[in-house]
């Protein structure tokens, strides 16, 4: 499928930073964020790489018109997306470095596209949060009701103050930064649908399948992907590494950007 | 009530505060906490401080703190009124709203995070029910939305192929699913794909799905909620399709004709029973509208052929006279149009009545179906007159068919005495149309009605042949 460069670029909103002789990295935001939260480990990365950042459609600056439910029902959409960003910038041996759901969809992109993505590195990853008989994923199904329950609690008054974020706010400067701005501004019709997506899904299966140098980057101390689910997800990914580092929450590229950016540089240095 | 000591009112404004105040360290430990959340939250402070704040929330919660309250506290250096849940020791739960601040050093670097916490259990159960209340809205709101874009679609479709890709979009739209098949049962028992997408048929054409039969078979909407689930040839067509589950809603319209609306998913899913009803009424739609194409097409049936005869009507020959002369300019060949016209028809009449000229109509209309070639058309103008147009033709074969004609109408009627006979009376213009000289149809058909009267007072029974 041909796929026009600037409708992808605007639908995800890529941007492009770094030392464009470098090696590329795409790196990928997971499930309530958006590109925004690579900001500390950009530019301790910026002067060897190449660094490409996108938002999932439906999160910060992406094209929300694009948001069909079908597609992005799971995270096949998104991987379709990842697939679409490499053929439209014609790139190959790329680094994708996924933070927790994305670490999935890179998987995916991957076990589609080995052409294209060179290596993985996977940053909280869990390919699975809903234990079963005989797997620990951390939560039960209640607790997805639970999220979702907490996920509307927070947005009860969105309509009304997060509404003008979204169509600008040149009048209102009070409302601060822009970027941040972006990243606060999540429909919460299309963050309930993600939510169900990142913590519903099962793709346990396909790790076996990925074929690419993988990293899993594992904080020490995450209740969202717990260090089992770390060495699950290294243990089934076949010759993968496996670094456990000294980060305390399931954001370590923010809690810990330099671990992060130093793990990344001694994988592909 | 706390008594003040003056030595320390600062430390007790802190410590008996109206509200709870927490310190947590970068890494998410609890450094300090004021009494006030310590009473709200039934704990001792030295099994408080210390333990990873996130701990405290309920699990739904703290997935929500991971994923989107810390990150922005982070990137901002502050969130405000935002709502968290706590877990008491009893699993009791207590309802917050938080503000939070990230504190730097003199240098700029973050050392800590301190949070001011609200009490909101009196609002909460408000805002639970204004919560429950925007849910349902949005649900009807969406179903709703749904119908009626459904409707739209039905509406603006121009023929049953484009209802059914509408079925499909819609249903596909209404459930979130990757993609929607829609199959059709034939007389052979086959199910036939007529609309949106079928991944399985995809990677593995033309096979029939176990799971299609057992929907059949119960007329009932049937779940394939998981890969596991699936018989071992689905599952391996599933995996290679990247499909993790699928439904299928069996329908049956009323002439009894059964179809199949399948559903693809990316993931396991199971659908609610609102949405397995949202599917049923867009089906019903589309069903609907195709019923009402039906019936118009038999009315456009209807307006074109003689009701008593089922031969085409006048309203048809002359389409299809017009449609002819063109082709057989295009091609080259010539085109013969004949009149016929019934002797004895009005004897009949008269002396057995119209019933009796009715079936003499029916039987001669049958008679000329037969004894024309495959592909000519045979009409009635009104009356006892009938017409034949034969494309591709020459003289002779032209007058083959002409004597076929008079052969069959003259043979006895079983229901008319003998004393009646019926025969025909035959005219026939033959053409040969070229770029000179194109004749319309009121032309042809005038010519041959002439053709047809010199038959008539040359005997009756009888062929003319006109060459144009």
């Amino acid at each position: 499928m041909a796929v026009e460069a600037t409708n992808v670029r605007r639908r995800n909103n890529i941007t492009e930073r770094g030392n464009p002789a470098g090696r590329v990295l795409l790196l990928a935001h997971g499930f309530g964020c958006s590109q925004e939260t690579w900001r500390l480990v950009v530019p301790l990365l910026e002067a060897d790489y190449r660094i490409l950042l996108f938002d999932h459609v439906g999160s910060g600056s992406s094209d929300i018109s694009a948001y069909d439910r079908g597609k992005y029902d799971s995270l096949h959409g998104y991987a379709d997306d990842v697939v679409e960003i490499l053929e439209s910038l014609d790139l190959t041996d790329v680094v994708f470095v996924g933070h927790s759901v994305s670490a999935m969809i890179g998987v995916l992109a991957a076990n589609r596209e080995s052409s294209r993505i060179g290596a993985l590195v996977l940053l909280g990853p869990s390919p699975r949060y809903v234990d079963t008989d005989d797997y620990v994923g951390g939560f039960g199904k209640p607790d997805i009701d639970n999220l979702l329950d907490s996920l509307d609690a927070n947005y009860l008054g969105w309509s009304t103050t997060m509404a003008p974020m979204i169509i600008g706010n040149a009048d209102r400067p009070e409302l601060g930064d822009e970027l941040t701005d972006m990243f606060c501004a999540t429909n919460p019709t299309i963050a309930r649908h993600f939510a169900h997506v990142t913590f519903l899904s099962d793709n346990r299966a396909d790790l076996a399948a990925v074929r690419v140098p993988t990293l899993v980057l594992q904080a020490k101390d995450d209740i969202i992907a717990p260090i089992e689910v770390g060495e699950y997800v290294h243990a089934h990914v076949l010759g993968s590494a496996y670094q456990v580092i000294d980060a305390y929450g399931h954001c370590a590229q923010l809690s810990e950007p330099a671990e992060v950016a130093s793990a990344i540089r001694a994988f592909v240095p | 009530m706390t008594m003040m000591t003056p030595e320390a009112p600062f430390e007790e404004l802190y410590q008996n505060a109206p509200c709870g105040y927490v310190s947590v360290s970068l890494d998410g430990v609890i450094v300090r906490a004021n009494l006030t959340i310590l009473r709200w939250l039934n704990r001792a402070e030295r099994e408080f401080v210390g333990t990873r704040f996130v701990t405290l929330l309920e699990p739904g919660a703290r997935m929500f703190y991971e994923t989107r309250q810390q990150p922005m506290l982070l990137l901002q250096g502050e969130v405000r009124e935002v709502s968290m849940r706590f877990q008491r020791p009893g699993g009791e739960v207590l309802p917050v709203l938080v503000n939070a601040t990230v504190v730097t050093s003199e240098a700029g670097e973050p050392t800590e995070v301190r949070m001011a916490i609200f009490d909101v259990t009196e609002r909460h159960q408000y805002e639970r029910d204004l919560i429950e209340a925007r849910r349902a809205a949005e649900m009807s709101a969406e179903r709703v939305r749904a119908l009626q874009d459904s409707t739209t679609a039905f509406a603006a479709a121009a023929d049953e192929n484009e209802v059914i890709e509408a079925l499909a979009a819609n249903v596909r739209a209404a459930v979130a699913a990757t993609a929607v098949a829609v199959l059709r049962e034939q007389d052979t028992g086959a199910l036939e794909i007529v609309g949106g997408v079928h991944p399985l048929d995809d990677v593995a054409p033309g096979t029939r799905w176990s799971a299609y039969d057992t929907a059949l078979a119960a007329m009932e909407h049937l779940s394939i909620g998981s890969i596991t689930e699936a018989d071992p040839e689905t599952a391996a067509a599933m995996r290679m399709a990247r499909v993790e589950s699928f439904t299928v809603l069996p329908v049956q319209n009323e002439q009894g004709v059964r179809g199949l609306i399948v559903s693809f998913f990316g993931r396991e899913r199971e659908l609610s029973e609102a949405a397995v009803d949202l599917k049923l009424s867009i089906t019903k739609q589309a069903m609907q509208a195709l019923k009402t194409m039906r019936l118009q097409r038999q009315l456009e049936q209807l307006a074109l052929y003689d009701e008593l005869t089922g031969l085409a009507n006048r309203k048809l020959l002359d389409e299809q006279l017009t449609t002819a002369i063109a082709s057989c300019l295009r091609d080259g060949t010539a085109l013969a149009l004949m009149f016929i016209d019934l002797d004895g028809f009005k004897a009949v009449n008269d002396n057995l009545g119209h019933r009796a000229g009715d079936t003499v109509l029916r039987e001669v209309a049958a008679r000329l179906r037969g004894v024309v070639r495959h592909n000519d058309l045979a009409g009635r103008l009104g009356g006892d007159e009938f017409v034949v147009i034969c494309e591709n033709v020459d003289e002779d074969s032209a007058l083959a068919v002409a004597s076929r004609i008079l052969e069959a109408v003259r043979a006895p009627y079983p229901e008319i005495p003998g004393s009646l006979p019926v025969s025909a009376s035959v005219g026939i213009v033959l053409t040969l149309p070229s770029a000179h000289s194109v004749p319309t149809s009121d032309e042809l058909l005038t010519r041959a009605d002439a053709a047809m009267y010199r038959s008539k007072n040359g005997g009756r029974d009888r062929v003319t042949i006109e060459l144009v």
